[in-house]
């Protein structure tokens, strides 16, 4: 029975969304209230067992599917700490975006397609962060560029249909070279199951070159999700998307995706080390640290709003990627509970542009005039994201930068503090002036597009920003409970670093 | 309890405004005395530790933080009762900065590790920004942006200092600070920390945003940023930086330069100014420099270091209490004859070292400090400071003689604080063994600096003099501003050229004819395959 | 048993046929159950014997070669018999609706079907050249009936330049065949190995059989009747012709490349064969990328897919074997899916111009689901057939450290992507007016279910793979290295 129980629950994650995924599909347009409650009781149910993989997995148990795809390939889905993480975070925002989207949604087209794909996205999520092997994390992360591409182009405009090639074009090519690079190291060393500390070290010697160019090949590929510069140039482009779905893009699904690989094959596959020893985690500090300046330059240059978030995140991914780069237990800590942080806090930005967005038609920043009054709770939600991006204590953002920094001197890097430093000025600089203009200019007489929408419609929306807000609230003040992500990452660190 | 309440119940309240108006009348009523909340700890000295929230977190009252949070407590109270009856217009704009600020300072006073030091710090910095921008006014906005620049390059320098910090002990208790001392005295940190902390006490050339900014707020708010939110970078410095046994003196002296270069150069620039608050900021920043050369005396001077320390705490409060008393007049008019005169009078004659008041134990304790030290020649220095500052506080008064206020009244607050300001240094100099017996040698060094300054005065007002040519406001951030007035155009989005999309694909449409022809001909294939026949030939033939 | 079976699995189609042009109308349906329905189980009778005693020859007419004529059915064979049963009966479940006996086409589409299924059977079974030779010529000739059965003009077009170049092709086979027989004096394939020597004759007489066989299996630059043939045809024979009848064609040259001459120094030619795929790969997807038709989309893309099948030749491995088998199976089930979803389309909407295609997805579910289920193994996306047999031949080329191959493979997928995906977004395109669709007409539930299943299974293909490669493996060709 248990052992039954360890086989199949692990996969029952994925299933549970794909289920539901096609279930909307197939129910089509009409049924909207079995689509409601399908939606709702698919992500409570996947909570609830993403809960309880978890108390299994704190219990020393590492639940396991395995399948055979060809012999000796085997597709394998394994809960371990690290893929909690991933699988939690996930599990939590897919229910507040839920929420959220099915209010945003309200009386638009397409629905059944929308939340079809949404919940089939959900499950390539849920694959990626249950991966047991680069193979599997290799499969549910081309089905996510799958089954995001529908969620991207789903206004069925000229320029979502153009956004859409674009992240095409940038995923797919980088899905090409992941495969080669998956292929050369699945040559060189067999199946890549993720343990501890990599497996890869027996090769250093014989197969270093090679080792290094996969290591680039397989960089791309999960930086193209992950938006390492020079391979962002979809997200912001894919802003054109719904609101819950850039909310999805940028705070859990696809971007986290790529850094979630990344940490993989960092930690799990080449071993930290070992990337070390092959002189590889310069050359990707070096990156990840010109993307977080980069990133935060361009949105500072931004007049629409969801285009200022979205360089935001092309630089806030990267402290992810920072983290593991730097090395040493510290500043692992910080990248890998970033991933957290930041799906929590870019989750509420998000939101509330969407309610800007979808109730008063407010994309542009400076439409933004007062609206603080207008919208106090969104706005008061917008605030806390925007201060925990900054890294203002006590919200989330704090605690990871707080890590990355005292990692970073940790392990020699003093330089990556001024990244830091910078990065922050910076955020201060795009995301006050916002903050300015939402509590402290007066209103304008009308504003540009006013909805008229039900109280249960503005509830959900709100609700929604409002436990994001709380949730990196939480995470950041409850930081060192022992429950709280931090402490997680701790002991998922504490196996790197014996 | 009582440490966690001071800092939380502002922040509660704060956190209550935008809600609707019903929940919010409590949170009303009890804005103006929250502050009271901050008089518990001193009576109890709590020492207390969470782990769970954040980083962990400790709060306690130990002799670094006392006179300061004696400070705010009192000014901040008072000032809060001139404020609830003075300011009418937006409410919670207002408040919402002050009871921010409030629980950023308590906590920032309060905390007894790095990571809690700084999320006070950090809220008491964006909250005060609140507070300067309630005018709305050009100025104020201006001036708010000024301050946020500082502020946040200030912020950066601690951030690295912290970070750097972390990096080595974690987020140490700043109990045990004195273990890591190879570590502070190594790491550029502390620079970056002391830097940090200087622009928010408006250290020269850090002090950009304080002449600006205090002027533009409302009265109470200047009061409280003038006299309790500057030594906020104090109390940063006081945990951040202590001085270290093997400090070499010239980092001693250099803050001590520093400091006496601060303190005459805020009173040159203040002198040409035309009104009043500005006056009184330079007064500010002089006086800041002041304190920061007594800072750099502890480094300079460790085996009075203990004395010292208590003595720039003993600084701190008097300076904090007579600079409020003193703003707080700008707000309660001169116009009332006698008994406003005597209310101006009393604070600025404080702060000038008249005899008998708490300026001159301070100073008299300072020149007992460095008497017999390789700093004896300070002695003079300070003395000079007294008369330059009494000249400034000259020219305000002069200013504020002639500023009309529109509704004259007498607010008990503004009384009070003059009276806190008078009794209580001396309450806590006594408690602290500050007091020097009278020795008449001592009282003519306070006495003589005074007398130049009426001799100057006089010579002034006989010969005329005016400050020829005025320096602006915010002296240097002028400069500054014309240079950063490039900076948007730099940032500012190019319009891109509209370019067709995906060329590579108009191209492969152009092509299309040619799929479609050799789609069709028949004899091309039947020649390709020829071709194709040979090849292979060819290529099967050995 | 197994003969008997063997020879029921070619002779009723071939009497179903017969019986559809002699019987009344109404025994069609009879005739078409009949000839269709218990293929399955039949074959299951030489499925048994194959997987228990390996290759399973039969001597027809009493004589033993070299003399007789003879069929064969090894592993490979077996597997290929099995998709060509498996996709007809599926694809068959799609023409029912469209060729309803009673319909205006049907009495004339079910012999032609037939008769190609069983001609499709026969050749695979056949271990003779001649044999084979006949055989071909009998499915070429029912497929250009089937492509102008409608009688279309594009399509009598269409027909018209297939026959010619078919007719080209037999030629070059036969003559191949004629200086083989000369030679050696057999014709049994599997004869070949011992007896024929590399010599100038033999040599010609491989390369006008190969370059015949090539015509037919429509490699660039000998494809210039295919997009149009398959294009214009109706929707079930696109999908059988692409699916199965042109692969067929390349199944017979590695037939004669790894049984019939295993011996002769192929490197250079093989290097030929593989060039001549790489460039069907580019051109292929190119040409598709342009063009404004679905079913032209999908029939350049057939062009672009079946240049993976010559990557066997260079790499040469068990791996590559694999992985083109794997490839075959596929492409074969999402190509047919998309081929019936694409007529499903076409039927409903009276065109399959691109830009009619707006919003069809809320009208067409399920085809739109099924040419994009197609779609994605076709790209090689996983989880899917075509990504497993991408991965194969990824893990041939690097195993042989042919990185030009492996380039090459990776690029044909990012290509694939571009023109289906061209495909989707336009699906996906609001309609600029409402009611674009209006008169819509209805495609029968079961037409959709067809494309869905093959679609469904192409994707299943990529999780259960084992039992075929291993299949595979059994039936490889001697000294073929891992």
């Amino acid at each position: 029975m248990m052992d039954q129980l360890m086989f199949w629950t692990p996969l029952l994650t994925v299933i549970v969304s794909a289920l539901t995924g096609i279930v909307i599909f197939v129910a089509g347009e009409r049924h909207a209230l079995l689509r409601i409650i399908l939606n709702l009781a698919a992500a409570i149910a996947k909570l609830l067992l993403v809960v309880m993989i978890g108390l299994l997995v704190r219990n020393g148990f590492t639940p396991e599917f395995r399948v055979s795809l060809v012999p000796g390939l085997d597709l394998v889905l394994r809960a371990d700490a690290l893929s909690m993480l991933f699988a939690s975070l996930s599990a939590v925002l897919w229910l507040v975006t839920t929420v959220y989207a099915i209010a945003y949604l309200e009386r638009s087209p397409n629905r059944a397609r929308f939340f079809g794909f949404f919940s089939l996205c959900v499950a390539a999520t849920m694959g990626i962060s249950m991966a047991g092997n680069l193979l599997t994390f290799f499969i549910f992360y081309e089905l996510l560029t799958l089954t995001t591409w529908p969620l991207v182009v789903h206004n069925g405009t000229a320029t979502a249909i153009r956004a859409g090639g674009t992240y095409l074009r940038y995923t797919l090519s980088g899905g090409a070279l992941f495969l080669v690079g998956l292929v050369w190291l699945y040559g060189i060393s067999g199946p890549q199951a993720f343990v501890a500390g990599g497996t890869l070290a027996d090769h250093a010697v014989d197969a270093r070159l090679s080792l290094q160019i996969i290591f680039v090949l397989l960089t791309i590929g999960m930086g193209v999700k992950a938006a390492l510069f020079p391979l962002h140039g979809w997200l912001p482009k894919a802003m054109v998307a719904p609101a819950p779905v850039s909310a999805l893009l940028h705070a859990v699904a696809v971007v986290k995706a790529g850094a979630f690989g990344l940490i993989r094959l960092v930690e799990d596959v080449y071993g930290a080390d070992l990337v070390a020893d092959l002189g590889l985690d310069l050359p990707l500090l070096l990156i990840a640290a010109f993307t977080i300046l980069y990133g935060s330059v361009q949105a500072l240059r931004q007049v629409d709003l969801k285009k200022r978030l979205a360089f935001s995140t092309v630089s806030q991914v990267s402290y992810i990627i920072l983290g593991i780069a730097i090395g040493g237990p510290v500043a692992t800590v910080g990248g890998i509970v970033h991933l957290v942080h930041q799906g929590l806090m870019k989750i509420i930005l998000f939101f509330c542009a969407g309610i800007f967005a979808n109730l008063l038609g407010v994309k542009r920043i400076d439409q933004l005039d007062g609206i603080g009054r207008r919208m106090p709770w969104t706005s008061t939600s917008f605030t806390v994201g925007a201060l925990g991006m900054i890294g203002l204590p006590p919200v989330a953002g704090f605690v990871s930068k707080w890590y990355l920094g005292a990692g970073a001197v940790e392990a020699g890097r003093t330089w990556v503090v001024a990244i830091l430093v910078t990065s922050s000025v910076l955020n201060a600089a795009y995301f006050l002036p916002v903050l300015k203009r939402i509590w402290l200019h007066p209103p304008p007489d009308q504003w540009p597009h006013e909805a008229r929408v039900s109280r249960l419609e503005t509830g959900s929306l709100v609700g929604s920003a409002i436990v994001a807000a709380v949730l990196s609230l939480g995470v950041g003040l409850l930081a060192g409970h022992p429950l709280s992500p931090l402490n997680w990452v701790d002991s998922i660190v504490a196996g790197y670093f014996p | 309890m009582s440490a966690v309440l001071a800092v939380v119940l502002p922040l509660t309240l704060m956190l209550l405004f935008p809600a609707p108006e019903r929940y919010r009348r409590l949170a009303i009523a009890l804005t103006p005395w929250s502050g009271a909340a901050l008089f518990l700890p001193l009576l109890t000295r709590p020492e207390v530790a969470f782990s769970w929230p954040l980083l962990g977190v400790s709060l306690r009252v130990d002799e670094v933080n006392q006179p300061l949070i004696l400070l705010t407590a009192v000014a901040w109270n008072l000032s809060a009762w001139f404020a609830w009856n003075t300011i009418e217009r937006d409410r919670r704009w207002f408040w919402s900065g002050w009871l921010g600020a409030l629980s950023g300072m308590s906590l920032l006073l309060l905390a007894g590790d790095i990571a809690s030091f700084y999320i006070g710090y950090a809220l008491l910095t964006l909250s005060a920004y609140l507070l300067i921008t309630h005018e709305h006014n050009p100025q104020a906005w201006r001036a708010a942006r000024v301050y946020l620049v500082m502020a946040f390059v200030g912020e950066a320098a601690i951030l690295s200092g912290i970070l750097l910090l972390a990096g080595t002990i974690g987020n140490a208790d700043f109990a045990s600070f004195t273990g890591h001392h190879e570590t502070l005295s190594a790491s550029p940190a502390r620079w970056l920390l002391l830097a940090g902390f200087a622009v928010k006490m408006g250290i020269m050339p850090l002090h950009l945003w304080l002449p600006l900014a205090h002027p533009v707020a409302p009265v109470p708010a200047s009061a409280i940023l003038s006299g309790v939110i500057v030594k906020a970078g104090l109390m940063g410095w006081l945990r951040f930086v202590p001085g270290l046994p093997e400090d070499p003196a010239w980092i001693g002296w250099t803050l001590i330069w520093l400091g006496l270069f601060t303190a005459f150069a805020g009173v040159v620039i203040g002198l040409t100014q035309e009104r009043i608050k500005t006056v009184l900021a330079y007064s500010t920043i002089s006086q800041m420099g002041l304190i920061l050369a007594a800072f750099g005396l502890t480094i300079l001077l460790p085996d009075q270091r203990n004395a010292l320390l208590a003595l720039v705490g003993f600084m701190a409060l008097h300076h904090g209490l007579n600079k409020a008393a003193l703003f707080l007049a700008c707000g309660s008019s001169l116009a009332l004859g006698r008994i406003g005169t005597v209310l101006f009078a009393l604070p600025a004659l404080s702060l000038s070292a008249f005899p008998f008041t708490s300026g001159y134990l301070a100073k008299n304790a300072l020149k007992a400090a460095v008497h017999h030290t390789p700093a004896e020649i300070l002695g003079v220095v300070l003395a000079l400071t007294s008369t330059a500052t009494a000249l400034l506080l000259w020219h305000a008064w002069q200013i504020a003689r002639h500023t009309r206020t529109r509704n004259p009244s007498l607010q008990p607050s503004w009384a009070l604080l003059v009276l806190s300001g008078l009794v209580l240094p001396w309450i806590w100099a006594a408690g602290h063994d500050l007091i020097e017996p009278v020795k008449i040698y001592m009282l003519w060094a306070a006495v003589w600096p005074l007398i130049l300054t009426a001799v100057i005065v006089a010579a002034a007002v006989r010969l005329n003099w005016r400050a020829s040519g005025q320096i602006p406001e915010g002296d240097l951030v002028v400069l500054v501003e014309q240079l950063a007035g490039h900076l948007p155009r730099l940032l500012a989005q190019r319009e891109r050229r509209h370019r067709p999309h995906s060329h590579l694909l108009d191209r492969l449409h152009q092509l299309q004819g040619f799929f479609e022809h050799h789609q069709r001909s028949v004899q091309a294939t039947g020649l390709a395959a020829l071709l194709l026949i040979g090849l292979l030939w060819l290529t099967l033939w050995n | 048993m197994t003969t008997e079976a063997l020879a029921l699995i070619v002779f009723l189609p071939l009497l179903a046929a017969a019986g559809a042009v002699v019987l009344p109308t109404a025994w069609l349906g009879l005739s078409i159950r009949v000839g269709l329905m218990p293929l399955p189980l039949l074959l299951l009778i030489p499925t048994l014997e194959v997987l228990e005693n390996g290759a399973y020859r039969i001597a027809l007419a009493g004589h033993s070669a070299p003399l007789g004529i003879a069929w064969q059915l090894d592993p490979l064979s077996l597997l290929m018999l099995w998709l060509n049963v498996g996709m007809t009966l599926l694809i068959s479940l799609h023409a029912n609706c469209s060729f309803r006996p009673g319909q205006p086409h049907a009495h004339r589409f079910w012999p032609l079907w037939l008769l190609l299924f069983a001609g499709m059977n026969a050749l695979l079974l056949s271990a003779d050249l001649f044999n084979i030779y006949v055989t071909l010529e009998l499915v070429t000739l029912t497929a250009i009936g089937l492509i102008a059965l409608e009688g279309k003009p594009p399509a009598l077009r269409a027909a018209m330049r297939y026959l010619l170049l078919a007719l080209l092709a037999s030629l070059l086979y036969l003559l191949g065949v004629g200086l083989i027989y000369g030679q050696t004096g057999v014709l049994d394939l599997y004869l070949l190995a011992e007896r024929l020597a590399p010599g100038w004759l033999s040599v010609t007489a491989i390369a006008l059989m190969i370059v015949g066989l090539l015509i037919k299996a429509a490699i660039f630059p000998l494809h210039a009747w295919l997009p149009a043939a398959h294009g214009n045809a109706p929707g079930p024979v696109s999908a059988i012709l692409s699916a199965m009848v042109v692969k067929v064609s390349i199944y017979l040259i590695w037939r004669l490349w790894f049984w019939g001459v295993p011996e002769w120094d192929l490197d250079r030619a093989a290097l030929l064969l593989g060039v001549l795929g790489g460039m069907a790969i580019v051109y292929g997807s190119l040409a598709a990328l342009v063009q404004q038709r679905l079913k032209l989309i999908i029939a350049y893309s057939t062009v672009a897919q079946l240049g993976y099948l010559l990557l066997l030749f260079p790499l040469a491995s068990t791996l590559a074997f694999q992985a083109a088998s794997y490839h075959l199976l596929s492409h074969g089930m999402a190509k047919a899916a998309m081929f019936l979803a694409a007529a499903n389309i076409l039927r409903s909407l009276g065109t399959d111009r691109l830009r009619h295609l707006a919003g069809i997805d809320q009208r067409l579910p399920l085809d739109v689901f099924a040419l994009a289920l197609g779609g994605v193994s076709i790209m090689g996306l996983p989880p899917s057939g075509g990504f497993l047999a991408k991965w194969l031949f990824l893990e041939a080329a690097w195993s042989a450290r042919a990185w030009s191959w492996l380039i090459l493979i990776a690029l044909g997928g990012l290509l694939a992507a571009a023109y289906l995906f061209r495909v989707l977004a336009v699906v996906c395109l609001h309609p600029r007016r409402r009611g674009n669709h209006r008169h819509l007409k209805r495609t029968p539930d079961t037409a959709s279910l067809a494309a869905m299943l093959l679609a469904v299974g192409a994707i299943i293909a990529g999780f259960t793979s084992a039992p075929i490669l291993d299949l595979v493996e059994a039936g490889l060709p001697p000294g073929l290295p891992r």
